[in-house]
């Protein structure tokens, strides 16, 4: 099998490296996923989609519509798969834009079976977005996106950015990548604004992003490209089977804190490059193999032959950040 | 959600999948969505008063004659 450290690093990469070695090993130097698709993941690109829409259409006038495109697969058979068209609407209509959105999110959900257990079925999405812009009407929440330098409305914003250490086989730089769902003016300032489905919002939700690495990723990357940020405005929407609820929290990123993250990034990329040249993926075997439900490999790890379970219940894709495609490995 | 929205819903996305969904499709999935959660807010925070109004009001005359009065 031919394993290559990856060009393109983002906070997800480096995150799954810092909890432990191994899992970033396994999920993304040789790609393992999981066959079946966790419903937090799916559901949670389907609300992402349908916000998207929506804030195009009603900030950039630009209405994304699902089509279905007849397309032959990888073995010759006919098949489909799901495109967007974009076409010109008016600006400024919330009725219209929610409408859209709301159309994306469920043609992005698609045919996924929900399981039973769990709250975040297609229609309690749809409810879930009808609640957010109930919470923060389009256009009347105090954020709006600002204008890009090409011109382009803050809406899904990607950038890719290089850290000053090399690829080990390339030679290329290593780049820093992220999308932020939007940078917004708010408040005198302007901010990242970042959407988060989640379970349930305790007390201390808001407290978790004032170190959050993504976030201050974020503001370094969007600093290189001469948007510097305030910090992040994070909107929290909880999911229960009987009804939503949402939080919003503030958080800064002074320049100082910036610096910190990215002296400490490098410091973890060289510790990745490291492990590469060794060719020892350091196996943690502690809390992260049951925080947040349980690792996507706590079964091949608890098993001598792990293997076994990689071949039976894992595929290799590789997931671009760039392109933010997956591209399966046959 | 009513289990009618939530059918109701599942026929839409089918159609979502297809690309088939119209505009006014989508218009009305956020329209009845929305009439059915602020249906469930108005009905709910009615229950709350009639069950509030029932402690509240009490009769002076039982009270007198449960003291025996």
């Amino acid at each position: 099998m031919m394993i290559q450290f990856p060009e393109v690093l983002d906070s997800t990469l480096i995150g799954a490296y810092k909890s432990c070695p191994r899992k970033f090993f396994l999920g993304h130097v040789e790609h393992w996923k999981p066959k079946s698709q966790s419903v937090h993941l799916h559901a949670g690109g389907a609300f992402a989609k349908g916000l998207e829409v929506a804030r195009n259409a009603f900030f950039s006038g630009v209405a994304e519509t699902p089509v279905r495109e007849t397309i032959l697969t990888p073995e010759g058979a006919p098949g489909f798969r799901l495109t967007w068209k974009h076409q010109s609407c008016p600006l400024g209509d919330a009725a219209l834009s929610e409408a859209l959105g709301m159309g994306a999110l469920l043609a992005a959900y698609g045919d996924f079976q929900c399981p039973e257990d769990s709250a975040k079925s297609a229609s309690r999405m749809a409810g879930a977005l009808e609640y957010y812009f109930d919470s923060y009407p389009l256009g009347a929440d105090g954020m709006e996106p600002i204008v890009l330098p090409s011109g382009k409305r803050g809406v899904e914003i990607s950038f890719a950015e290089p850290l000053e250490l090399l690829h080990p086989e390339t030679g290329n730089p290593l780049l820093y990548c992220g999308r932020l769902d939007m940078a917004a003016s708010y408040a005198g300032g302007v901010y990242g604004e970042d959407d988060k489905t989640t379970s349930s919002l305790g007390a201390s939700w808001s407290k978790q992003w004032d170190l959050r690495s993504q976030f201050t990723g974020y503001c370094w990357g969007l600093g290189k490209i001469g948007i510097p940020l305030q910090g992040f405005v994070v909107r929290g929407v909880s999911i229960l089977k009987t009804k939503y609820d949402t939080q919003m929290a503030i958080t800064y990123r002074p320049q100082w804190m910036i610096d910190q993250w990215y002296e400490m990034t490098i410091a973890t990329v060289k510790d990745m490059l490291r492990d590469y040249a060794a060719g020892y993926w350091k196996p943690v075997f502690d809390q992260a193999c049951t925080d947040y439900g349980g690792c996507t490999f706590r079964q091949p790890c608890m098993s001598p032959q792990p293997d076994d379970w990689l071949n039976t219940y894992f595929e290799r894709r590789v997931w671009s950040p760039l392109t933010r495609e997956e591209t399966l490995v046959p | 959600m009513s289990p009618d929205i939530a059918s109701q819903i599942s026929t839409w996305r089918a159609k979502a999948a297809e690309g088939e969904l119209s505009v006014e499709d989508m218009r009305k999935v956020v329209e009845l969505i929305r009439g059915d959660r602020k249906t469930a807010a108005t009905s709910i925070s009615e229950k709350a008063k009639k069950v509030r109004a029932k402690k509240e009001i009490k009769s002076a005359d039982d009270m007198l004659s449960e003291l025996g009065l």
